[in-house]
């Protein structure tokens, strides 16, 4: 750590506390006050702190309805988050593995689900699907840090088990990468690749290629 | 192998010992001879690891859940419809919407909101990834910092800057008087309220941002960095030769993602504003909630078809761009 580092990290700290902190402070002074001081909207310490009361408040509300909606929630979240993992990452496997009509099909409809809104937001799953398509697509094989969502990890696992089958039907063995394995000048097939017209889906599957190729051109 | 006696020998000896679904593939791409493609189907449908069924359950409940409410939307924005009885009308909506200055307004506001919030926070999300990867004092705890807002309820940060931002007691203008600056009515202001909003909402979601681009950065070889420092290149040309051009995945994931949020962002834009002052900071999502809770499905349900018309115009042709692009990369 230099001295720079340091010096820089403060300014960051103090930058970061009046933008990102000061207003998580505000909302917990203002969650602790009663409604007559609250309503000055202040930014002072409480008078008086009513942290337990307005918690109970706020719990006891219309007969306990916020332990219902916590349970709904989580039965929701649960079982959505479930179906979400498991269905679209089936459906992103196959669309990336198996590039044709059909899935240009699906593809399609998968990314219609993305920008409508209509109905709702009952269509996480459209989203989903395309997110586990440029998963696969887009990211390294070694994504390094922070992969937010949980069907994103899952996605992860799913790519590095299956890693084994990219790039012309050649087995990886660890630590391989496409370089490795495509034979000759990597620009010529890459080349090739691009001019091998196999759908909209299937340029996934190209990009790709390039991707992992991209690291042996400088 | 069968498999080869089939086919022109010269073009598929590579394929001898390869994964067979592979082979099933390029020999189809290649196959001149119907006989030889059909032969080539069976095998697929016996081998192949990737099978269609796969899409079966998802489909369905993709189906269940949002293709039939969609088309249902398509049909509906067409009547008049009280959610019980329907008379259809045609596109007497779509008049009615496009006649009424404030909804046409409220496209406007939609765009201008979209991309300002999502230009902001591709631009600042790169800023702040390339900053908190650099080995800064603090790092982790920068990084979590920024991502908090992300995590709480946009309803519940909508509500706290709302009070924050009042234009006399508000903690914001406050602190402006007392460092002898007049603050500005930020919610108040017809002018400034959307870009207020705007603001808050780059605030709550600048965190991803950030996220995603520190995961693009940390798919970018460290040898890339050294090659140019050996040529002599400074930080700023790092930036713009390295970083920039090899982050690009990392760009188009958020650029798309907030583009689209922001296309169809309400619930942030409903609890600082409703909307408010007057129809300063409609968008089309809360001009279309408007319009439903009046009771004016069809009309409402218009909106939704509009609105879906106009991101898909939006974001296509910048998929397209964005994804050439990357090909020419």
């Amino acid at each position: 750590m230099t001295r720079r580092n340091a010096i820089i990290g403060w300014i960051t700290l103090a930058v970061f506390f009046v933008i990102f902190i000061v207003p998580f402070i505000f909302i917990f002074l203002t969650a602790a006050k009663d409604v007559q001081e609250s309503a000055m909207l202040e930014f002072s310490w409480p008078s008086n702190w009513h942290v337990w009361e307005n918690f109970m408040a706020v719990i006891k509300a219309r007969n306990y309805m916020l332990l219902l909606a916590y349970f709904n929630s989580t039965v929701i979240t649960v079982g959505a988050i479930t179906l979400v993992v498991v269905l679209s990452a089936m459906i992103g496997y196959i669309i990336q593995r198996r590039p044709g009509r059909t899935n240009d099909v699906v593809m399609a409809t998968i990314m219609a689900g993305l920008m409508i809104s209509a109905g709702g937001r009952a269509h996480n799953l459209g989203p989903a699907i395309l997110g586990t398509v440029q998963d696969i697509a887009w990211y390294d094989p070694d994504p390094g840090i922070l992969q937010p969502v949980l069907w994103r990890a899952f996605v992860q696992v799913l790519y590095r088990n299956n890693s084994a089958r990219l790039g012309r039907g050649r087995n990886y063995r660890r630590g391989q990468t496409a370089t490795d394995l495509l034979p000759g000048d990597p620009t010529a097939i890459k080349t090739g690749y691009r001019n091998t017209d196999c759908g909209a889906v299937c340029h996934n599957l190209q990009r790709l290629h390039q991707y992992a190729i991209l690291p042996s051109r400088s | 192998m069968t498999l080869m006696s089939l086919s022109r020998p010269n073009s598929l000896a590579f394929l001898a010992g390869t994964n067979p679904d592979k082979a099933m593939f390029v020999q189809c791409v290649t196959c001149a001879r119907p006989g030889q493609t059909a032969t080539v189907k069976i095998m697929a449908k016996r081998k192949s690891a990737y099978p269609y069924w796969f899409h079966v359950p998802g489909i369905f409940i993709y189906a269940l859940l949002f293709l039939v409410p969609s088309a249902s939307a398509f049909f509906f924005s067409m009547t008049r419809w009280d959610l019980f009885e329907w008379t259809w009308i045609g596109f007497e909506n779509y008049e009615q919407f496009f006649k009424e200055p404030f909804l046409v307004e409220g496209i406007w506001h939609t765009v201008i909101y979209a991309f300002l919030t999502s230009g902001t926070k591709t631009v600042l999300g790169l800023l702040l990834a390339v900053l908190l990867t650099s080995g800064l004092k603090f790092q982790g705890f920068l990084r979590s910092t920024v991502f908090f807002p992300v995590l709480v309820s946009t309803i519940g940060v909508g509500i706290a800057f709302a009070q924050m931002m009042h234009p006399t007691k508000g903690t914001i203008n406050v602190t402006l008087a007392a460092i002898g600056i007049d603050g500005p009515g930020w919610l108040v202001d017809p002018e400034l309220a959307l870009y207020t909003v705007a603001i808050v909402d780059i605030w709550k979601g600048v965190g991803l941002a950030t996220l995603i681009y520190i995961a693009g950065l940390a798919s970018i070889s460290p040898e890339y960095y050294e090659a140019a420092r050996i040529d002599g290149a400074t930080r700023v040309q790092q930036f713009w030769r390295v970083t920039v051009p090899l982050v690009r995945p990392a760009t188009v994931t958020v650029l798309i993602l907030s583009l689209i949020g922001g296309l169809r962002s309400f619930d942030i834009i409903w609890a600082m504003t409703r909307g408010g002052p007057g129809f300063a900071s409609d968008v089309l999502a809360s001009v279309i909630f408007k319009q439903y809770q009046a009771g004016f499905y069809g009309l409402s349900t218009a909106g939704s078809v509009i609105l879906f018309i106009m991101v898909a115009l939006i974001i296509m042709p910048i998929v397209y761009f964005l994804n050439r692009r990357e090909v020419d990369l």
